[in-house]
């Protein structure tokens, strides 16, 4: 059998397609990584709002008058509730002023996605409830699947394996890498 | 025509999937409250609510006015917080006032001493734990009580008084119990009367309580002695039980002439009596 040679014309037109297909799957990759962390984190405040709300709607229930002033024992209850500790919470209550849950104040200067609920007491609105989490986690789940890509992508190839984090690839014994 | 426009609907879709709630409005400053002419409203520490219901119920059997209505807990930070918006006339505390509260213009005006206690449900075995045993019982260490019944700690909240009068008495307590919140080892209730409910009802339950609650409440539960020391308010006037905490009010100075009239009550030589009757010390009492 004839071995296939590649012209030189055409090695140079597949190695800029080849180039050119990598690059774009891996921008593909990385922006619909991107928006899937995104939207999963969306999705987290939200529901993480949504037992923040229930858990000031039963204070409202208990102090109707006051419950704006139990704002420090209300952040240890939802650090109870197992709300994630980096998290943000800011409370408006129906007039728009502000309820400080201490603990779960909004660092300043930090980009933010959030998650809203309104607090409902029998289905009169008395607040509303936002959770933010930094979008740095986004990032930082895109840098370690980045990662992950480089440990699962060279390995195809034995050849790239200097790329590798798990470090160089090792032919096992008696097979030859060349 | 008809493949741009689906492209332009993916990428809405994509860009949709992205989008979160907005950050929040910006808020506004909260609303002014005006004096009820007819109540004086209290409210704060819930380490000081049932002397402050008890002295409102006294000044209602005297047929006093305006009428006093003592809110539902929300803390010593919560009841500064209320006093100094205005929201509440009385701000109660169960602490001294910290920093960024002084700066808010408060009068401080203490009313008596509370004695924090180790308080059990009635059926405990037991009468009496020493130190040690406290240490055990906060590091879970023990767990059942000399028969084998269990004996179930439950923690305050970290804002709460109560642990830190205590720990006055017995300092050893204080890391184990910082480390019992991070492992979360114990059940953690926020608020007194939640706490006086457990103790009441949780067989086992055993855990840090006021002993001014424990006899305005009248509940069910057993004060126990700590290395033999039972807690009275005589222990409290001759020093011999330390683990005390200074109730007081605090209220803006502009609405003294509303509060004065129960003031002038609240420190006079009958109430002063009857608090030592109700399980507290007053303030004058206790400086004598």
């Amino acid at each position: 059998m004839t071995p296939m040679r590649l012209t030189t014309w055409f090695r140079r037109r597949m190695a800029v397609l080849v180039a050119v297909s990598m690059l774009l799957a891996w921008a593909a990759l990385t922006v619909g990584f991107h928006l899937q962390e995104r939207r999963e984190l969306i999705r987290t405040c939200r529901a993480d709002a949504v037992r923040v709300a229930l858990s000031i709607a039963e204070e409202i229930q208990r102090r109707p008058m006051l419950w704006r002033y139990d704002g420090a024992k209300m952040s240890d209850r939802i650090a109870s509730q197992g709300v994630r500790p980096a998290t943000a919470i800011v409370v408006r209550d129906v007039q728009g002023a502000s309820v400080d849950i201490e603990g779960f104040r909004p660092a300043s200067g930090v980009a933010m996605l959030w998650g809203r609920a309104p607090v409902l007491v029998g289905n009169v609105r008395m607040a509303d409830v936002w959770v933010g989490a930094s979008i740095g986690a986004v990032v930082a789940a895109i840098g370690d699947a980045r990662g992950d890509l480089r440990v699962w992508w060279p390995c195809c190839s034995p050849r790239c394996c200097m790329w590798c984090p798990s470090g160089p690839w090792r032919a096992p014994s008696g097979v030859s890498s060349a | 025509m008809v493949p741009t426009r689906r492209s332009f609907l993916v990428v809405i879709a994509l860009l949709a999937a992205g989008c979160d709630d907005g950050p929040p409005a910006p808020a506004v400053a909260p609303a002014s409250v005006d004096p009820d002419p007819g109540l004086i409203r209290l409210a704060g520490s819930g380490a000081m609510t049932p002397l402050a219901a008890e002295l409102a119920r006294a000044w209602a059997a005297r047929g006093e006015f305006p009428r006093v209505v003592v809110e539902p807990s929300v803390g010593s930070t919560g009841g500064v917080q209320a006093a100094a918006d205005g929201a509440v006339d009385l701000g109660l505390v169960a602490r001294p006032l910290r920093g960024e509260e002084q700066a808010t213009g408060l009068t401080y005006l203490p009313v008596a001493l509370d004695a924090v206690v180790v308080a059990a449900h009635r059926d405990v075995p037991v009468d009496d734990l020493s130190s040690a045993d406290l240490e055990r019982l906060f590091s879970g260490e023990r767990t059942r009580f000399a028969d084998g019944s269990p004996a179930v700690l439950v923690l305050r909240d970290r804002w709460d008084s109560a642990h830190g009068a205590f720990e006055r008495m017995v300092p050893r307590l204080a890391p184990l119990r910082e480390r019992a919140y991070e492992t979360r080892r114990f059940d953690v209730v926020f608020h007194d009367d939640t706490m006086g409910a457990v103790l009441s009802s949780s067989i086992g339950a055993i855990g840090l309580f006021s002993l001014g609650a424990v006899s305005a409440w009248k509940l069910p539960i057993k004060v126990l002695s700590v290395d033999g020391v039972m807690p009275s308010v005589q222990r409290i006037q001759d020093g011999t039980w330390p683990a005390t905490r200074e109730l007081a009010f605090v209220f803006k100075p502009e609405r003294r002439g509303r509060v004065q009239g129960f003031l002038d009550f609240v420190t006079s030589r009958d109430t002063q009596a009857a608090m030592l009757a109700w399980g507290y010390v007053p303030v004058m009492e206790a400086r004598r």
